[in-house]
């Protein structure tokens, strides 16, 4: 048999791998599950805002303390009542380079979203521990040097907000 | 044959490859397409929403009846409006044009201001009038930096799908840039930065609209009293987790917080139950408990909304808060959120709010929020009504059918605050509440009540 002569087993590999790389490549392009923005799937009670408010807690505080998540809600609506930003909270959401987990589509493969449902629910009721904070960042995560230069108002957890 | 088979495997794996890659490079191109598609089309947009609102304002300076001016100004509210969208979806990486984005909320704002006051029936006074030549003036020269990026844009100097691809390593930039020394020429993006650093120097705009400067930064006005020290705002913090609760608590950690309300925020543990914290914010000034936030999972219910009500007002009571009207109740998952205003005299003072969470499985507190009770509340001195309640409802348009009439104090763009009288009314299948000025029988405001699931307005 010549397929299992040594010469072969390099040229074989490299077929093989090529024919699986594509066809996995195909495959991800066709089907693309849960990875749409249409297909929340998210188990909350009230509208499209919550569901849309807690993907990006998710992406973004899904491992801070509650009220860190609640803060990253606020953060998104104080956007929405400010000059400076879009004026809705989709338009914020999706603002170019906004967030960095709509930059690397983080915010679409989160699952875990009970909590951060809870943190939005809370946050559109009201409730914002940062008392207007515009900005927030990870100081440990290399950052644009301007956002520096915003007033901070206070970290929670392992995010600096400022104003 | 042997040497045969591999030649024609390694061809096959090279073909395969090549055409992986050209496939690829199809859809990154198609997608890079879609990406400067929508980047022109943004900038566009914004080109021509500019020059299309300095038109507008223009016209409204220029034309001498007021019904005139009105329709301009609404028009330039519109275009301005969509001015800011446009440029806040523009990839624009590295510089934030956050100035350009105020001026055209401002503008697109002030203008609405104006349009409605004319709509009123009063007029525009000669520093509302150089106001608003002013901010034309800037909308001139801010299109004409945009017509300079323009030129860039179609000269393809500016390709908005570039900022999107994958920066180089940092080594293989600096050899590159040691290669071929970068050219003293202007970036594409210069022509927003330049705008925006001269419309950061603008002079503040003052006026009664929601993003006038003297509301950039409200005070709070309801804290009295000096600052408290931090083990004064600990013990507070834990007699308030205590009786809110039912259980006792201990605190693990305080930070202080310099936002629009400067608060010390702590997170307490509670010692009987596991895993159960509670965060709170208690006021520098004056120690008042701004917010609470109970975070443990509520089980099914045991409460009705009713005895969540019920539990909710002896809670506000029990802390100082003795005459308070619920105006709205929502119930997001196992718990019940109640709204309160304060009440003087039988006057509501929608401003003064305080929100009040109730597990619905034991009743315990699990959310407090005093921050607009603490930022609006103060000694008002509220004007004898002039209408009966009678006349208020005589107000109301005809077709609908009035349900009740109250007082209340609201509050309007602008940080201004109104005596009205609040009228419940129906038209249809559908719940309006209309503000009759409780002065001057103007009617200064519309609200439609609109159902959500599990909410409720409590009149």
């Amino acid at each position: 048999m010549y397929f299992f002569h040594r010469r072969l087993i390099i040229p074989v590999l490299l077929v093989v791998i090529l024919i699986s790389a594509a066809l996995w490549q195909f495959y991800r392009q066709g089907h693309n599950p849960g990875a749409l923005p249409t297909q929340a799937g998210v188990p909350v009670a009230v509208g499209d805002e919550i569901n849309l408010l807690a993907r990006l807690i998710a992406a973004e505080a899904g491992n801070e303390p509650y009220e860190g998540q609640v803060a990253v809600g606020a953060v998104v609506l104080n956007r929405v009542r400010s000059p400076l930003f879009p004026s809705t909270i989709s338009g914020v959401i999706y603002e170019p380079w906004a967030f960095e987990s709509v930059a690397n589509g983080l915010i679409w493969r989160v699952t875990n979203l009970a909590l951060p449902a809870a943190a939005a629910a809370d946050a559109l009721n009201g409730w914002d521990p940062t008392y207007g904070a515009l900005f927030f960042w990870n100081p440990s995560k290399p950052v644009s040097p301007w956002i520096w230069t915003r007033s901070i108002i206070t970290q929670i957890g392992a995010h600096v907000f400022a104003r | 044959m042997k040497r045969r088979l591999t030649t024609i495997l390694l061809t096959l794996a090279l073909l395969l490859a090549v055409g992986w890659g050209l496939w690829e490079r199809t859809n990154r191109l198609t997608l890079a397409n879609a990406v400067e598609a929508g980047g022109q089309r943004d900038f566009y947009n914004l080109l021509s929403y500019v020059e299309q609102a300095q038109v507008s304002m223009g016209k409204s300076l220029a034309s001498s009846s007021p019904r005139q001016q009105a329709v301009h100004l609404t028009e330039a509210w519109n275009q301005a409006a969509a001015a800011q969208l446009s440029l806040s979806q523009l990839p624009t990486p590295g510089i934030k044009p956050i100035n350009t984005s105020k001026f055209l909320s401002q503008t697109s704002d002030y203008s609405n201001y104006l349009a409605q006051k004319l709509a009123r029936g009063e007029e525009i006074t000669p520093q509302e009038r150089e106001q608003l030549v002013r901010l034309r003036d800037e909308m001139k020269r801010l299109a004409a930096d945009l017509r300079q990026a323009e030129s860039q844009v179609a000269s393809k100097n500016l390709r908005w799908s570039s900022f999107y691809s994958v920066q180089m390593p940092q080594p293989l930039k600096t050899i590159a840039r040691l290669a071929v020394p970068a050219e003293a020429r202007p970036g594409p993006l210069d022509g927003f930065v330049n705008a925006d650093r001269r419309l950061q120097t603008l002079p503040s705009l003052n006026y009664d609209g929601p993003f006038s400067d003297h509301l950039e930064k409200p005070r709070p006005l309801g804290l009295k009293g000096s600052e408290i020290a931090q083990a004064e705002a600990e013990r507070r913090a834990q007699a308030f987790a205590n009786d809110a609760s039912g259980s006792n608590y201990r605190v693990q950690a305080t930070r202080t917080s310099n936002g629009l309300l400067p608060t010390f925020a702590l997170n307490l543990i509670d010692n009987r139950r596991a895993n159960v914290t509670v965060h709170i914010d208690v006021s520098k000034q004056g120690g008042e408990i701004i917010s609470l936030l109970n975070t443990r999972p509520v089980g099914s219910p045991t409460l009705d909304a009713a005895k969540a009500l019920e539990r909710a007002r002896a809670f506000l009571e029990a802390h100082g808060f003795a005459n308070m009207q619920p105006t709205y109740t929502v119930r997001t998952g196992n718990s019940q959120v109640i709204t309160f205003a304060a009440k003087e005299g039988d006057v509501i003072l929608y401003p003064d709010q305080v929100k009040v969470k109730v597990a619905l499985d034991n009743g315990e507190i699990t959310g407090w929020d005093a921050t607009p009770y603490y930022m609006a509340h103060y000694d008002r001195q509220l004007p004898e009504p002039k209408l009966t309640p009678a006349e208020a409802r005589a107000k109301i348009s005809p077709g609908l059918k009035v349900e009740g009439v109250r007082l209340a104090l609201i509050p309007l763009p602008g940080g201004i605050e109104r005596l009205t009288y609040e009228v419940k009314t129906k038209l249809d299948d559908t719940y309006y509440l209309s503000y009759i000025n409780a002065v001057t029988g103007e009617e200064e405001k519309v609200l439609q009540i609109i159902d959500v699931p599990g909410g409720q307005l409590t009149m």
